[in-house]
Formats: C-alpha cells, structure tokens, sequence
C-alpha cells in the first residue's frame, strides 16, 4: 500500500490487526452469530411493496424468527433434522440442519411493524410495505 | 478472506448450489433439480426423505415399477404483480430415480408431505424374507 510515495506497512497492518481486534471483540460480546449466507433469497418487487422468499423445508415454523428495520430484514431459525431409528442404517445423508442468520438489505426503507411472513409448504414468504416517503412519487410538471 | 471465530453450538447451514436433475421430463417447462435425499434402512422398511421446497400436497407424484422409485413434483409459479428484482437461486420442479434393492409391499407404502419435506416409508415384502419350504416325499 502506498500513499503519496510513501510506504505504510503499519497501516496496512494495523487493518488486519483492528480487524481481528473487532472480530475477537464482537464474538466475546455476543451470542449473536455474524451474518450468513443461507438461506438464499429472491426479492422481488410489486412497485408498493418488497417480497423476500427463501427455501427452508422443514423448519419449525416458531424457531423462525424475523426482524425488519429500516432497510434490514433478518431471517434467524434453526432447522433439526428427526434422527432415524436407532437401528437403522443409512443409505443417502444429503440433508442438512443447523443454525442460519441472515441479513438481506432492501434498496428502500420498509415499515417494520406492516412487515408480514408466511410459512408454507417449506417456503418462507416476507412481504415488506415501503415507507410512505419511498413509495414512487409522480411529480406533477408545472 | 478467513476469520476465525469462536465454535458455536450446533453447525451453522451452508448454501448448497441445486443439481439439474440429468433426465428432465420434458413435459413442463422450466428447471427440474434433484432434491436432498436422505436414505435409510431398517429390518422392516426403507424410508426416503426429499427436500422439495414449494410443492404442495397435489404436486408430488411417486412412481415404483421395476425397482426403479422415482419421486418428482412440480412448483406453482409465484402469483401477482411481482417483478424479480435479484435472484440468489433458481426454482422449479424436482427429480430423482432411486434403484431400490429390495422386495417392496406395494400396498404399504406411505408418503407424507409436510412443511415441504416429503417422507417415503417402503415397507419391504413378507414374500421376500427368506421362507422355509417344506420337502415332501413321496
């Protein structure tokens, strides 16, 4: 890294050190786990409103928790997989379980408390209103 | 970039990129992929879990004939004035064939569909434990 001719590999350094620092910081404090990438979302737009959906089959539809605020959306859950019988053996393990946490940002504001969420058919639906002031305008011409 | 971070309970999902089923149908448009299988095996019966996210109860289909289960189903198209605006995965129907090596009592197999989730239980044939025959002199 350079800077007006200058070498600074203490910067440099220093990143990656505050970086950690943060890192160390943040994951002493919290139970809450950084931001994911599952499950995948498709967010799609009807001029009013935002609609966010995610594949999650199977889900305990209470351990599926969801959090709008300005233009976050939240998606947390936990999906448990049923164990076989205990004398079973297995053929085929492709399925997965585990925790998620997942932070989508909206291009636009949304009012969090008209925020809806459906459950079916093992897909999570969020329809999110914008706020008023990010609702398209027509501009009258003079 | 790698971070650590501390271990957490429990494992944390992971995306996993959809396989194209390799032998579409044909009949309906659109992508087919394979679901998540779980497979497993008792004395009695043999049980297939398939994850196929938004198929509904009259859109799954099951088939057994020469040994050969095959499972697909289809998903309804997302209804009302939406217009994609970003798209991380693809949907559409589901797809997968499974030689079953066994002798399986066709009347009893059960399937249940619930919160996307499909449960196949195939219980295995009286006639294919192996049976004593009885020789006869004479």
């Amino acid at each position: 890294m350079t800077w007006n001719g200058f070498s600074l590999p203490f910067l440099a350094a220093d990143r990656g050190g505050l970086r950690e620092e943060l890192q160390r910081w943040l994951g002493a404090a919290g139970a809450v786990p950084a931001p994911g990438v599952f499950p995948p979302v498709n967010i799609y737009d009807d001029g009013e409103r935002f609609l966010v959906r995610a594949e999650l089959p199977g889900i305990d539809k209470d351990a599926l928790e969801v959090t709008a605020r300005g233009n976050q959306l939240s998606i947390r859950g936990e999906r448990v997989l049923e164990p076989a019988d205990a004398d079973a053996a297995y053929h085929r393990r492709e399925r997965e379980g585990g925790s998620f946490r997942r932070v989508v940002t909206l291009p636009q504001r949304v009012e969090g408390s008209q925020v809806s969420a459906t459950y079916r058919d093992g897909v999570l639906e969020i329809v999110l209103p914008r706020t008023p002031e990010a609702q398209p305008r027509r501009v009258q011409i003079s | 970039m790698q971070t650590t971070t501390e271990p957490r309970e429990g494992q944390e999902m992971q995306v996993r990129e959809k396989r194209t089923a390799a032998q579409g149908e044909g009949t309906r448009p659109g992508p087919v992929f394979e679901p998540a299988v779980d497979i497993h095996e008792t004395e009695r019966e043999i049980t297939v879990i398939a994850d196929v996210p938004g198929a509904g109860p009259g859109d799954v289909e099951m088939d057994l004939r020469e040994s050969v289960l095959t499972l697909s189903a289809r998903i309804r198209p997302l209804e009302g004035g939406w217009r994609p605006l970003y798209r991380e995965y693809e949907t559409g129907g589901y797809l997968r064939q499974f030689r079953i090596g066994q002798q399986i009592d066709q009347a009893g197999i059960a399937a249940q569909l619930r919160d996307g989730v499909l449960t196949v239980t195939l219980p295995k044939a009286e006639h294919a434990l192996p049976r004593r025959i009885e020789v006869k002199t004479g």
